[in-house]
């Protein structure tokens, strides 16, 4: 079937449609990855916007659940140029048409995904619309187009009651279907992992209780912490720090999410009050936004954003550069730093955006890119190791 | 970290000939070297056996030495130059191993030579064996489970517990060579036995079959602070059971998940860490789908071919930035436009790169074409294209195979389902063509799955191209429809293929299409290293043209496509020095080529490089784009000129030497009506296409004649056929007759010598060199034959013949460029052969040896109607050149060892070397040394000759005897020997009861073997006894006129004191003017 995307600006693409049949608007991204199409489709941070991947071949191998980074796609949309028919990998276990219709995201394909990326780049970040309608004059839904903005992402793809991940336990999270999957409700089986028992035996009896606030957590980042010796409570995003602090966890887990970080004022004010507490604290991309934000920082909107595997970051303590996989639209506006508050400590080499902040005299340090990965490079996974000599050295 | 103080002078090691597994990449990573070493002010001394190569050019070094690889010529070396550092990895593993064996023979030590970019141990780590799988325990990456053998029957006791089928992998070796998968003990006994001959230890590893399984490679690059990157993520598409060479190959990685690639560099990122090596790093891994088991094959610590195609296909080039990490700097101080510096590389782009091997088992006579674990291929192409399907038809394309498409190759399509299947239960070079029609007889995914692994992706993308090939069919004698063609256009057929489908003109199709909007647009590959460097790829799949073009004087140079026998990488030295000299006449130079192992193909050797296949359709996009004021064609060797007619019918400037010229050298009609015109004796000759017509003409020749199909390179399908029954089987075996390519006679000329000649022509005068005097007698091809430059045993007045017809010829023909003249002196008489108005394998050659810039000096003349310069012919003059050059060539009979390694007028040889030397036997000595067949200066001496050449071995045995060797020989030749009264031992042949001669030759007994084969007058087959001297490695000589230049080199040296090793910027230096 015939499908067409039209972007904000009237650009129209004509290609095919792919995944669930239904018409959608959003906000179109594009990520530059040239594999990790699961890990992407997968990410929470992506809700409320349509993804176009820039290397041309997508679903070459397939869907294997256990690869997922949460339980389903949170993805408005999917555009690539070319649909894998058949899938070649011994463990996949869905087409990727199956895995779009499956979770009703929908999709084109079949269109010249460098040019549109293009035009992302020269214009910014836009909506669109991904139909299978044929619409004789753009006038009528231009407006609608343009008027769209995603709201209450967050609180789509949060978990809706809080539950606790033991040290050195790998759930696999394998639905039995994708419907009426909600964050990390269904927090799924502990199996047996060889790289855990491994990171067990390595790491000793000791152990660190942590509280990770999910406002769209990939599963990397519990596990992380699981395979460092950490027992990771897992609470929705709008649990109160009163709550958090009761547990008296060893440290908090700021987790990465979608959407403007500005519209999350609630939370933005409970992340306040952990800030104040002595708590030791790690933020991932969306936290750490709302970490700046909560201590008087302001955020703004990148053009095009940094989606993909490959951007490079500098340590600005030791001068390394890092390769890092981003997922980011917003970034943290490092002139609005209070500089008794907080120092500017990874930047981005290709923009010289902010990447990274180090709280003063507080045990508080916050990335804007993913250390957990998944997908992407694994370079800066370090910096977990660092969270748990934060609170009290290495197990 | 600034680059290195402690050093300045560094010795570089190159690969030797071009062999299976070893070829021009080497070339290419070397030549970066040189220019990345330049440029950070070290002086380089550059060693390499290989004269067809650009880092041997006396400019890319400053201190080039053309002289046999090995540590008695090194050591020779190092003591003269005395260079600080020892950069090792760039020469492939030739240039490793003898790293390696300097170190032992504590040359490297006794010298104060550092060896820099990785350590002798790291060497050892990598290579050996054990040691690697010591390392890989400790890191705790898992490997096929294996033991160590150092004699057959371990082997077998291995085998037996691992149980079958088993690896047999022998340390220290390149390609492959000598290894192989065995299903049952016989087969280990011969494969085991073979592999523990090639190892340089006499070691073998037997290990478990991973048959099947994916086999993925990594590109790493570590620097001398540990910051390591990826630069590609290679996947094979024949799964293990197809050395990597041989494999059809994908980058980026299409069907294997980011998660398992994730761990793939974990494990390779410990691997190279552990071993320490500073630069490149190829590291194979295998991955069952099944158990999701990964294991480590192999590591090369070196540039390799894998190195070349992943800087191809990524635009980082992998041994430039590994010499300049070598000498001390690190990625982060390395600038790399997108990312700042190159530290921060990580893998991107939005396009799929294709590697398809290019093999030669035509040229080889019963050799089963049958793929494994011993790589069999002479060359490659890399394709890059927008989807998979457009790039692997591009890739098809490229090959040069006579095929546009997938379909319908050789009698395939006649086959049934069954038939089809069961050919491709073993890999084959025509394993995918056959899976194209085993699909449209209806295969299954699953069946073709079941027999071949690839997995089902590859599969079901050739099965859409099928589908949508069979549709296009229905429109057989006329144009599909619009949106069908515009589709296969985006899918990557070929107009030339679709013409064949549709029984149309190519015309017809480009026209169409061209009114329908759908053309080719380019998109750039960027340059990792550089600012601002792309090279370009076109597409169907795109409509934006995203390739700036400028408006300077352009001129385009056809490059030479893949490497195959008898177009090596001559013609490649050839189109880079035509780049060259174009950019220093003001041009702005585009190339046109997909061999990614070439320095054509480095990205700064033109302005502007288009990675494309040679095609009609390819080219001429590029032409209609770029408007250059004329395109080279005669530089490239034979896959240019093969177009060069049809681009000038298409309104295609072809610079120098015209098309009509090149057929009319061609046409031998014509061609003999010239040389009757110019008085000129030529061998008698004709033509024939039927049988009848053929014996008719061999008859009035009387036999032996000479036979061969016109249109070909390197002597493919020729032979010299002695009675009226081979005249009918040669006939009735000859493919593709027509009236239009009828098959040549010519009489053979009995005891000629042969000789050839390189001219530069400006289309009224012709200069010549010198001419090359080959070792072997007519008969033997020109490029299989040993030839002295300048010629020794050739009379002045013969030379002044040969330069009066040479020069006769090239003014008759308007030859404007080079042209190469191929001659047999029979009786004192010189006969012309062929003319060949292009480049010629002997360019490279004749320009080293005698100091002359062919190709810059035929570029100007090509280019003088352009640049109105004045022919430069008129100032070139005869030189007094005090030294020889004897150019052998190396053939890869080890590779094959069914097959006779006789000489004859098939070309055969996949490279060669040069030796130099003020005496033209040790100059043939050291020839021999450098394809690794060093002569021996005392033992046995084993001959052992036909009746044709039994006249002369008396004489032959004298010159042995008096040089002191102990003469064995066998039947008649022995009667014959010690009836001169020469002393000699007889032995017994093969059927003459035991011990015999093959007893001895294996157990090691001779030095030397002197065997001319008995032929088909012979009732008994002797081949066994040339097979076993290459199973042994002794060296042999087939032809009695190597075994005298043989005894004549060893008596020099008996006599003498051998040179002194000269560079070729002295020996320049001491040419005159005559």
């Amino acid at each position: 079937m015939k499908a067409y995307l039209i972007l904000e600006d009237g650009t129209v693409f004509t290609g095919t449609s792919i995944g669930a049949n239904k018409e959608v608007i959003s906000e179109i991204v594009f990520n530059t990855s040239m594999t990790g199409y699961l890990e992407v489709l997968t990410d929470p941070s992506y809700a409320g916007q349509a993804v176009t991947m820039t290397y041309p071949l997508i679903g070459n191998y397939g869907i294997t659940r256990s690869d997922m980074e949460s339980l389903k796609c949170w993805h408005d949309g999917f555009i690539v140029r070319e649909l894998s028919r058949i899938p070649s990998n011994f463990r996949s276990e869905y087409t990727i048409q199956q895995f779009l219709i499956e979770n009703d995201v929908p999709g084109i394909a079949g269109i010249d995904t460098r040019a549109l990326t293009k035009i992302l780049r020269e214009k910014g970040t836009m909506n669109g619309m991904i139909t299978t309608k044929e619409y004789s004059d753009l006038s009528e839904i231009l407006p609608k187009i343009k008027a769209f903005k995603a709201t209450k992402v967050v609180e789509k793809v949060t978990c809706s009651e809080a539950y606790t991940l033991q040290a050195y336990e790998y759930r696999s999270n394998i639905p039995d279907s994708f419907d009426g999957i909600d964050g990390f409700e269904n927090i799924g089986k502990a199996v047996k992992s060889r790289k855990m028992e491994a990171s067990k035996a390595s790491h000793g009896e000791k152990t660190y209780n942590v509280a990770l606030l999910d406002f769209g957590a990939k599963r990397n980042i519990p596990r992380c912490l699981c395979e460092r010796g950490c027992n990771v409570t897992v609470y929705p995003a709008h649990t109160t720090a009163e709550e958090i602090l009761a547990t008296n966890p060893d440290g908090i887990m700021l987790s990465n999410g979608p959407g403007d970080p500005a519209d999350n004022v609630e939370i933005i004010a409970e992340v306040k009050k952990l800030y104040d507490s002595n708590v030791p604290i790690f933020a991932i991309c969306l936290g750490h936004q709302l970490m700046a934000l909560a201590t008087g920082a302001k955020t703004h909107k990148l053009k095009y954003g940094h989606r993909g595997v490959n951007h490079p970051v500098k340590d600005l303590k030791t001068g390394r550069v890092y390769m890092s996989s981003q997922n980011h639209g917003y970034v943290v506006d490092e002139e609005s730093l209070d500089p008794s508050v907080a120092e500017s400590a990874f930047i981005n080499v290709n923009d010289k955006t902010n990447e990274g902040l180090s709280y003063k005299n507080k045990k508080i340090f916050t990335v804007q890119f993913h250390p957990e990965a998944c997908g992407g490079p694994q370079d800066t996974a370090y910096l977990f190791d660092r969270f748990i000599e934060m609170m009290g050295g290495a197990l | 970290m600034p680059k290195r103080t402690d050093i300045n002078k560094v010795l570089i090691i190159g690969s030797g000939p071009i062999v299976i597994g070893q070829a021009c990449e080497f070339d290419y990573s070397g030549t970066q070297a040189c220019k990345a070493l330049k440029k950070l002010g070290y002086e380089i001394v550059l060693v390499n056996s290989n004269p067809a190569t650009i880092m041997t050019d006396p400019e890319t070094a400053d201190v080039t030495y053309i002289e046999p690889l090995n540590v008695d010529r090194l050591e020779q070396i190092i003591a003269k130059e005395r260079p600080d550092a020892l950069l090792p990895n760039l020469g492939g593993q030739s240039g490793l191993n003898l790293c390696s064996e300097l170190n032992k023979a504590g040359i490297l030590e006794k010298y104060n030579v550092k060896v820099i970019g990785v350590q002798v141990d790291a060497i050892e780590r990598g290579e050996d064996r054990i040691e690697f799988k010591k390392t890989m325990d400790s890191l705790g990456i898992e490997m096929a489970r294996s033991e160590v053998s150092y004699s057959v029957d371990e082997a077998l006791a291995i085998a037996d517990k691992l149980g079958y089928p088993v690896v047999l992998r022998p340390a220290y070796t390149m390609g492959g060579a000598g290894g192989g998968l065995v299903y049952n003990k016989e087969e280990l006994k011969v494969v085991c036995e073979r592999g523990l001959q090639a190892s340089l230890v006499g070691q073998v590893l037997v290990e478990e079959s991973i048959l099947g399984w994916e086999e993925l490679e990594l590109e790493v690059v570590r620097d001398s602070e540990g910051n390591m990157i990826t630069v590609c993520f290679i996947e094979n598409i024949d799964p293990l059971g197809v050395h990597t060479g041989d494999s059809f190959c994908s980058a980026p990685m299409l069907t294997i998940s980011e998660e398992c690639q994730k761990r793939l560099q974990e494990q390779a990122y410990k691997i190279v860490d552990k071993v320490q090596v500073v630069g490149g790093t190829n590291v194979q891994f295998a991955h069952d789908p099944v158990s999701d088991r990964i294991i480590v094959i192999e590591i090369n610590p070196r540039t390799s071919r894998s190195s070349a195609l992943a800087s191809k296909a990524t635009g980082f080039p992998i041994a430039l930035v590994s010499a300049m990490l070598a000498c001390g700097l690190t990625l982060k101080d390395i600038p790399c436009g997108k990312y700042g510096t190159l530290d921060k590389y990580v893998p991107g782009g939005d396009y799929v790169v294709i590697k398809f091997a290019r093999w030669a088992f035509e040229k080889f006579k019963g050799v089963e074409d049958k793929l494994g674990t011993q790589m069999r291929a002479v060359g490659e192409v890399m394709s890059i294209g927008k989807n998979y399907k457009e790039a692997f038809q591009k890739a098809i394309r490229s090959l040069e195979t006579g095929r546009y498409g997938l379909g319908h190759a050789k009698n395939f399509d006649s086959l049934t389902k069954e038939e089809l299947l069961q050919k491709l239960a073993t890999p084959s070079s025509e394993r995918h063509f056959l899976m194209y029609e085993a699909l449209r007889k209806g295969a299954t995914n699953e069946e073709i799955f079941n027999l071949t692994k690839v997995k089902e992706y590859f599969i079901d993308q050739m099965r859409e191209l099928v589908e949508e090939e069979e549709k296009i069919m229905t429109f057989k004698g006329g144009l599909p429809e619009d949106a069908l063609l515009i589709q296969a256009k985006k899918d990557g057929f070929s107009d030339k293929y679709l013409s064949q489908l549709l029984e149309i003109s190519e015309d017809e199709i480009r026209n169409k299409r061209i009114a329908l909007g759908v053309e080719e647009v380019w998109e750039g590959v960027h340059v990792s290293g550089t600012a601002s460097s792309a090279y370009y790829y076109s597409t169907y799949n795109s409509k934006e043209d995203l390739n700036p073009v400028s408006d300077k004087k352009k001129i385009m140079i056809l490059g030479g496509g893949p490497n195959r026998i008898g177009q090596g990488i001559e013609f490649d030295y050839c189109c880079v020095h035509a780049a060259l000299a174009l950019k220093k006449l003001g041009f702005e130079t585009i190339i046109v080529n997909c061999n990614p192992e070439t320095v054509s193909t480095d990205y700064d050797t033109s302005d502007k490089l288009y990675f494309e296949p040679l095609t009609l359709e390819d080219v001429l996009s590029i032409y209609k784009k770029e408007k250059p004021l004329g395109v080279i064609a005669q530089f490239g060797g034979q896959t240019p000129l093969n177009l060069a007619a049809d681009l000038e019918k298409n309104g295609v400037k072809i610079l120098g030497t015209s098309p009509a010229v090149i057929d009319l050298a061609e046409d031998r009609d014509l061609f003999r009506e010239m040389m009757d015109k110019l008085e000129i004796p030529m061998p008698e000759s004709g033509m024939a296409t039927t049988v009848d017509e053929a014996v008719v003409i061999a008859n009035k020749i009387g036999y032996p004649v000479m036979v061969r199909p016109s249109y070909v390179l390197g002597g493919r399908g020729m032979e010299v056929v002695y009675d009226d029954t081979a005249m009918a089987d040669y006939m009735k075996a000859a493919v593709g007759v027509t009236p239009d390519r009828p098959i040549l006679i010519d009489r053979f000329l009995n005891h000629a010598l042969e000789c050839e000649a390189d001219a530069i022509a400006d289309g009224e005068h012709a200069f010549v060199p010198a001419v090359m005097e080959h070792v072997e007698l007519a008969g033997v091809h020109s490029g299989d034959s040993a030839c002295i430059i300048p010629s020794v045993h050739i009379t002045p007045e013969n030379v002044a013949t040969i330069k009066e017809y040479t020069k006769k010829i090239a003014e008759e023909m308007h030859v404007r460029g080079l042209m190469n003249m191929q001659y047999a002196i029979e009786n004192g008489k010189v006969y012309v052969l062929e003319a060949n108005p292009r480049a010629s394998r002997t360019v490279p050659l004749v320009s080293k040896v005698c100091n002359v810039r062919m190709v810059p000096i035929a570029t100007d003349i090509i280019t003088s109607e352009l640049t109105g310069r004045p022919s430069p012919v008129s100032s070139l003059h005869e030189k007094n050149i005090p030294y020889y050059g004897v150019k052998e060539a190396a053939f890869p009979f080890n590779m094959f060892q069914e097959v006779d390694p006789i000489l004859g007028p098939e070309m055969r040889s996949t490279g060669e070397v040069l030796g130099l030397s003020p005496s033209y036997g040790e100059a043939f000595f050291k020839a021999q040394e450098g394809v690794g067949s060093k002569l021996p200066m005392k033992g046995k001496v084993l001959i052992s000759v036909n009746r044709k050449d039994k006249a002369e071995i008396v004489e032959i045995a004298k010159a042995f005897d008096q040089i002191g060797f102990e003469i064995v020989a066998t039947g008649n030749t022995f009667e014959l020997i010690t009836g001169a009264g020469i002393a000699a031992t007889k032995i017994n042949k093969l059927y003459e009861g035991r011990p015999n001669v093959l007893d001895a030759i294996t157990n090691g007994e001779f030095a030397l073997i002197i065997n001319s084969p008995s032929g088909k007058e012979s009732v008994h087959d002797d081949s066994y006894l040339r097979k076993a001297a290459i199973k042994t490695k002794t060296p042999y000589m087939t032809t009695v006129a190597a075994a005298r230049m043989a005894a004549e080199g060893i008596a020099y040296l008996e006599t003498h004191q051998g040179s002194e090793v000269k560079s070729i910027q002295e020996l320049h230096a001491s040419v005159t003017d005559k």
